[in-house]
């Protein structure tokens, strides 16, 4: 016989009455444990969907609108030995890697999809150039969880992944969202990639979209490689994949590719015993199973994602070429300067292919086997820039549109001053210059885009040289595009309109001399002029030293420039894409913690209920309390027997809840997949359990209802063991009136002291974000209320003489009689109807006055995006007429456009933890001058009533880090929310992101925006978008202001004049209240469940009122039998319990009323009032109700038999 | 002899027209769990109360005398027979008036006290008066504290029931019967849960309340000691009433 027999005999002669205690235990177990499995589910069902995206591939170069050959890559296939690639001195010798699978070099470019019949369109579709099927994969080849592992035959998946030219395959999100089928004829439209970017001036704009009419051949599945995508997010991307040969033929990018996925590299090494146990651990318990590639087992050891990269990205600088940067060694003609010139198909050569051609190579890291070549014997290269002017003036005379060349000597004098020019005899004669003459040369600034800025210089002319040798080279003008291959100046397409005429000597020079420069300047002149964000060089040309040969240089300056050169400057960097979708799946929104925190109030509830129901149990065994304490029991023994059979019981309780968990979290992963995909976006949530979690989980339900149970029996054993033997009932009052003087209400005062300072320092302070102040003005006046009622019913049970006895004093004493358990239903009611105020009041609703620059919208009426940038200014009418748009339409419009830089959703919307999130370029001048947004609050020691101005990198200069470097961190503004949420960052971060050119750079977040359309991006100054990214061209994101009244048409007009560029608009009102319906569907399923913890609350109040009637039922008998009638029994004892509901729902809706003060008295956010008093109406009628249903069960029966002597 | 008896009295109660509370022949039965048929406990039971008479009810466990007192203090209703209170029958009452004839006719006093815990001494004394009005006028005040000086709590005013002694507690259950002077005043048992000493001490105290406020009093007793101080002694057995001592002058 152990204590343990005793508390098993215990349990089973009383396990009617335990039978609630289990039921409140499971409850809480089940959604504790339920709410880590949702946890566990929606982190693993992001990394079920992130590594199906990425399917086989570990790593991905992305080079963007940068295009490097397709069989760069081709030295790197299975049975191919990686020795002479790889770094023999790295981490991992090449004889250790073994090759398993291709890798895959693709097109990746961007596009809309629309139905022939024009029934649908989509825009923002990714298209993919592929050869044949091999980037799709057997669903039965997929072990990860939620794959579907049909049995498809050979035949059937070959017929449906051989693509056929002309015909495309679909992913099932753009098949369902276009009701696409096999056979289906669609047009898929995509931007023309443009050598030079289509910022610069001389680009032309007609013609930047193809179409092609294509079939649909299959539908390809997510888990069969249909959903690739390198951007973390768990809303499937819209794919299209179509045959390579019909994108190069249509694109002209024969035999390029622009994206290289590669799978993991096998290890070929024997794993520790550690290893595998890390592995197993990780496996079984931790649910990890997707940490390695599908189908492998973890006694395989695989490179490491960023080790993999970081050793392929030093193979790059082996395998590439001069191609894979877009560089070209030409040589130039016989009588030219030079004998090898370095040109690139992007026009201009930027500083880090300048700085890489123009250095002395030192080692050959390109190809070390060859040797240095002796490159000391090599000139450094001239640098030539050849510019397009729009005019040559001298006096009247003018020469339209001439190509002027900035070259060192021998192209012009050695010495040649910044401000003299060399003209040929050409324009001589056609300006009647003569050395000394002044030219006013006019041009416009190559990267002022649709502006046209035009810039005139004066050059006084140095001399005249002869149209032969140096001066008749047409290579000179690089291949600008619109004009290189135009036979006549009537088939140019300058990118911009030609406003000077161009006359019949004009047409006869370009038939005879094409674009043979008439001018040349000094190249620190040309470049002062001419340099832009996309280089400051058109050519680099060598000459060959005495002793070497034309072929030799160009073999020693492909050399110098590829050794030079990081690859990744020119965008050729791989990325450890598959270890950044686990990083994201691995720091994804808490839903365990969101999920705990939502059913916080519902555990508090089962807890308290559990709590209760054990101790109304264990104060029925009074009698047996005593005769264990008769018997020599200590108390703290006798609690401890009892808490022993309380650890059973939770342990029975949470075992049970196990169960419950289960259906628990499958049911909230419905209520995620269906009722609040809003807040999610997407229905492909699986359940994922891992043993850890359901065994911590466990542990903790037991622990924490053993702890529940163990603070009820805190006075077990108190009372001597004659009262508990005779069954007297425990008198609170007799012991309240000789007990201490209780703090209560100093505790109540200093807590409504707080409360109001806090209020009050908050309606003057400038900070807006709300939320801090009104939970913590809330729970300060909650605690209040809540010591305020406990003192009052500590004085009322304590009483005084002189208090007049009336029926309100009865009434009242009978609330005092048991204070804890009255304090406890009214703090379950105060806190329940607490959140649900809270919840009502924060519940957001984009429609409360959109037009007001405050607002979420800006004010402004309209946002837009475009797959294809717009190059065109909306705003002016040039602009609009180029565009093909209707200036009268657009008469009151005004649009404010973002240049926009993929990356990362980081709004609400993505679950993932955004790595990277998409950058959009503006002029902050726009936005500050309409005082658009309302700030939520800047970084530390910045001044938030600067707004958009924060983002000048002057006014964001913080005391705390000054920083005047040109790598200083850009300043960035973000929605609040997404910046906290979506980013896990707060105000003064910094993030890193890297540019064009390969090279890191950090944005710091300044400040933060409440509650905006801004949501899921980081806005930057232009200026320093363009810095960074040259080459994103034109603008894809649009606010655009226009009377509301006129919204909807100029929406219409613009989205059907722009569809070709992917424009779609819509109502920001409406863009607001998507990313509102985000935040409100979390609040709905916070109210869901908060409501049911009220509900549970309300079971517990029932619970109370009942267990308060088995008591009291003999004093209901003796007023009956004093006179009261059963009726006005009935009415004191509703009047009772009506009066701890109110109390409750008082003290809750006080102390959020207060709370919500502050916003009351801003205009920030408007309190939805009408809501809130059906909310509380509602409340009020169910309590009154359930009050009314227990008070006439508690009367039921013959009250008079408890009147019988034993 | 005892049905002869009975009847007589039965006779003699039926002529009395000043009577207090009267009983004619009343049947009551209850219907027990575990049995089929219910099982009678009064059957046709007689009772003739005058005005400040003091009567003990007597009998064995079971016999029905809780029934009875239920019947007596209007908290039943018999399903045969009358039961009139200064003449009227009170089966012609409502529930409502029902409750307001116990409280300002009758006084309860427990084998148990049933204080309230919740309110203090004075306070439970003054309970009865919250059943006919909302706030307890002065007066029941005043003659609350002096009907507890007269039993003796008149330092224990303001104390809880907790705070008390067996005794102390069903003295102020006596006074609390006693607090809208009813003219009748009906115990159950109510020295059953007392030492000697105190069971003598209330003993004392009812028939003195019982002379000093003209009070008829019933008391249902299983202590001889107590019913040989009563004027009457009635045994309750097979559901009649029987008178097994008659008057004795106090």
């Amino acid at each position: 016989m152990t204590l343990r027999t005793l508390a098993g005999r215990s349990l089973q002669r009383h396990w009617r009455l335990h039978l609630g205690v289990v039921l409140g235990a499971c409850l809480g177990a089940a959604i504790l444990i339920g709410a880590l499995i949702v946890g566990d589910s929606v982190r693993g069902s992001l990394r079920s969907g992130g590594l199906e995206r990425l399917g086989p591939f570990h790593l991905a170069l992305s080079s963007g609108d940068r295009f490097y050959r397709s069989e760069l890559f081709s030295a790197i296939e299975p049975h191919h030995t990686l020795a002479g690639h790889l770094a023999t001195n790295g981490p991992i010798s090449p004889s250790q890697i073994e090759l398993t699978e291709p890798h895959a070099s693709l097109l990746h470019l961007a596009g809309t999809l629309s139905r022939q019949d024009r029934g649908a369109r989509v825009n923002h579709v990714e298209v993919f150039g592929i050869r044949e099927g091999s980037l799709f994969r057997r669903a039965s080849d997929v072990t990860s969880e939620g794959a579907r592992n049909e049995v498809v035959s050979d035949a059937v998946w070959e017929a449906r992944t051989q693509l056929p030219l002309g015909r495309m395959s679909l992913n099932e999100e753009l098949a369902r969202r276009l009701r696409a089928k096999p056979g289906d004829e669609m047009v898929l439209r995509l931007q023309k990639p443009s050598a030079l970017s289509r910022d610069a001036v001389i680009t032309p704009h007609e013609e930047t979209s193809i179409a092609l009419r294509l079939v649909v051949h299959s539908v390809i599945r997510g888990e069969e490689g249909g959903n690739l995508s390198l951007r973390s997010s768990q809303i499937p991307p819209s794919n299209v994949f179509v045959r390579r040969e019909d994108l190069d033929a249509a694109l002209g990018l024969e035999g390029r590719a622009n994206l290289t996925l590669m799978p993991a590299w096998r290890l070929r090494e024997t794993l520790s015993m550690g290893t595998r146990v890390r592995r197993w651990v990780e496996k079984h318990l931790l649910g990890r199973s997707n940490a390695v590639p599908s189908g492998s087992d973890s006694g395989t050891s695989w490179v490491e994602g960023s080790t993999q990269a970081s050793l392929l990205n030093g193979a790059l600088g082996h395998l590439w070429e001069l191609a894979d940067a877009e560089l070209e060694l030409r040589t130039p003609p016989g009588e030219a300067g030079g004998s090898v010139e370095l040109t690139t198909r992007r026009i201009f050569l930027d500083d880090a292919i300048i700085t890489a051609a123009t250095t002395p190579m030192r080692t050959n890291r390109w190809r070390p086997d060859l040797g240095p070549f002796g490159t000391n014997e090599m000139s450094q290269g001239a640098t030539i820039l050849t510019y397009f002017v729009n005019e040559m003036r001298v006096g009247t005379n003018a020469t339209p549109y001439s190509m002027v060349t900035a070259a060192p000597s021998p192209w012009v004098p050695a010495g040649l001053a910044d401000d003299e020019i060399v003209i040929n005899e050409w324009l001589a004669s056609d300006l009647n210059a003569r050395p000394g003459s002044v030219i006013a040369l006019s041009y416009y600034q190559l990267d002022s885009g649709s502006q046209l800025a035009e810039r005139t210089n004066h050059f006084r002319v140095r001399s005249i040289v002869p149209m032969q040798g140096l001066y008749a080279d047409r290579t000179l003008m690089p291949e600008f595009p619109g004009l290189a291959k135009a036979e006549s100046t009537r088939d140019w397409d300058a990118g911009f309109p030609l406003k000077h005429a161009i006359r019949k000597q004009d047409e006869a020079y370009w038939k005879q001399y094409r674009g043979t420069p008439k001018a040349f300047v000094s190249i620190t002149a040309g470049q002062k002029m001419w340099a832009n964000r996309f280089g400051r060089a058109t050519a680099i040309r060598y000459t060959s030293p005495a002793a070497m040969t034309a072929a030799k240089t160009r073999d020693v300056v492909e050399a110098t420039v590829l050794s030079n050169l990081d690859p990744a400057a020119v965008g050729l960097r791989f990325e450890p894409v598959r270890e950044q979708a686990l990083l994201a799946a691995e720091q994804s929104q808490d839903f365990a913690g969101l999920f705990i925190g939502f059913s916080f109030f519902l555990i508090l509830s089962a807890l308290a209920l559990m709590s209760m129901l054990f101790q109304f149990g264990v104060e029925e065994r009074q009698q047996e309390v005593g005769v264990l304490l008769a018997l020599g029991f200590s108390a703290r023994r006798v609690r401890g027997l009892l808490l022993l059979e309380g650890v059973l019981i939770a342990t029975l309780g949470s075992t049970l809840g196990l169960v419950g968990a289960i259906g628990y979290s499958k049911a909230m992963l419905w209520g995620l997949g269906t009722l609040w995909k809003d807040a999610v976006g997407t229905s492909s949530l699986h359940f994922h359990a891992s043993p850890l979690t359901l065994i911590a989980g466990w542990l903790g339900a037991i622990l924490i209802g053993s702890v529940s149970m163990a603070w009820a029996l805190r006075k077990q054993g108190a009372r001597p063991a004659h009262e508990l033997l005779q069954k007297i009932p425990e008198d609170n009052f007799a012991a309240a009136a000789i007990g201490r003087r209780g703090w209560a209400g100093r505790v109540s005062l200093v807590c409504l002291l707080a409360a109001i300072g806090l209020s009050v320092a908050s309606v003057f302070s400038a900070d807006t974000n709300r939320s801090g102040v009104f939970f913590g003005v809330g729970g300060l006046l909650l605690v209040s209320g809540l010591t305020a009622v406990s003192a009052a019913l500590r004085r009322i049970a304590t009483g005084h003489e002189g208090q007049a006895l009336g029926r309100s004093l009865f009434v009242l004493r009978a609330l005092a009689r048991r204070r804890s358990r009255s304090l406890a239903a009214v703090g379950l009611l105060a806190s329940g109807s607490f959140l649900v105020f809270a919840i009502g009041a924060n519940r957001l609703d984009s429609s409360q006055h959109p037009e007001r620059r405050s607002a979420g919208t800006g004010g402004f009426s309209l946002l837009a995006e475009s797959s294809l940038p717009l190059l065109r200014d909306l705003d002016t009418r040039e602009g609009q007429e180029a565009l093909g748009l209707d200036p009268v339409a657009l008469k009151q419009v005004s649009v404010v456009p973002f240049r926009v830089r993929a990356g990362d959703d980081s709004s609400c919307l993505n679950l993932n933890r955004a790595q990277r999130p998409r950058l959009l370029g503006v002029r902050p001048e726009a936005l500050a001058s309409r005082s658009a947004f309302q700030f939520a609050g800047a970084a530390s020691g910045l001044d938030v009533s600067l707004g958009w101005k924060l983002l000048l990198s002057d006014a964001a200069k913080s005391p705390a880090a000054p920083s005047t470097a040109s790598d200083a961190p850009i300043p960035a503004i973000g929605d609040a929310a997404s910046i906290q949420w979506a980013l896990g960052r707060g105000l003064g971060d910094l993030l890193t992101f890297v540019d064009e050119g390969g090279h890191e750079f950090q944005v710091r977040l300044v400040a933060g925006l409440a509650n905006s359309v801004l949501q899921g991006q980081l806005v930057i100054d232009e200026r320093e978008f363009v810095k960074r990214f040259p080459s994103a061209a034109g603008a894809q994101w649009f606010l655009i202001d226009c009377p509301p009244s006129s919204a909807l048409s100029v929406s219409a007009h613009l989205s059907k004049v722009l569809q070709n560029f992917g424009f779609e608009s819509e109502l920001a009102v409406d863009r607001l209240a998507r990313f509102n319906a985000i935040q409100n569907t979390y609040l709905n399923t916070f109210q869901l469940l908060g409501g049911l913890g009220l509900v549970l609350g309300s079971l517990g109040l029932g619970v109370v009122l009942l267990r308060n009637a088995l008591e009291r039922r003999s004093e209901w008998a003796t007023q009956l039998a004093l006179g009261f009638s059963s009726q006005l029994i009935s009415r004191m004892v509703l009047q009772e319990h009506m009066l701890l509901l109110c109390l409750g729902v008082g003290v809750g809706l006080v102390s959020a009323v207060v709370a919500l003060l502050p916003q009351l008295l801003s205009s920030v956010q408007d309190v939805p009032v009408v809501l809130l008093a059906g909310v509380l109406i509602s409340m009020l009628l169910f309590g009154c109700l359930a009050t009314f249903v227990a008070t006439r069960a508690a009367m039921r029966g013959r009250l008079l038999d408890n009147l019988r002597s034993e | 002899m005892a049905s002869t008896l009975g009847l007589r009295l039965k006779c003699r109660l039926t002529m009395r027209p000043n009577a207090l509370l009267q009983l004619i022949d009343v049947h009551k039965s209850f219907r027990s769990g575990t049995e089929a048929a219910p099982i009678a406990v009064l059957r046709g039971a007689n009772l003739m109360l005058a005005g400040g008479e003091s009567v003990a009810i007597v009998g064995p466990s079971g016999s029905g005398k809780s029934t009875l007192l239920n019947l007596l203090g209007a908290l039943d209703r018999p399903e045969q027979g009358q039961v009139m209170f200064e003449g009227q029958d009170l089966a012609a009452l409502s529930d409502s008036e029902l409750a307001a004839f116990r409280n300002q006719k009758v006084g309860f006093i427990f084998q148990s006290h049933h204080l309230l815990p919740h309110c203090n001494v004075l306070e439970n004394v003054l309970v009865p008066v919250l059943a006919q009005r909302s706030v307890v006028p002065a007066t029941f005040e005043s003659r609350a504290r002096k009907l507890l000086e007269r039993v003796g709590l008149q330092d224990r005013i303001t104390h809880w029931p907790g705070q008390l002694s067996g005794g102390e507690r069903q003295r102020v259950a006596v006074v609390r019967a006693l607090i809208n002077e009813p003219p009748l005043l009906l115990a159950d048992e109510p020295t059953g849960a007392l030492d000697r000493d105190s069971a003598a001490s209330l003993t004392r105290l009812l028939l003195e309340l019982n002379q000093e406020e003209k009070v008829a009093l019933i008391v249902v007793t299983h202590s001889p000691s107590l019913a040989d101080r009563m004027q009457r002694t009635l045994t309750l057995g097979d559901g009649q009433l029987r008178e097994t001592s008659i008057t004795r002058q106090s």
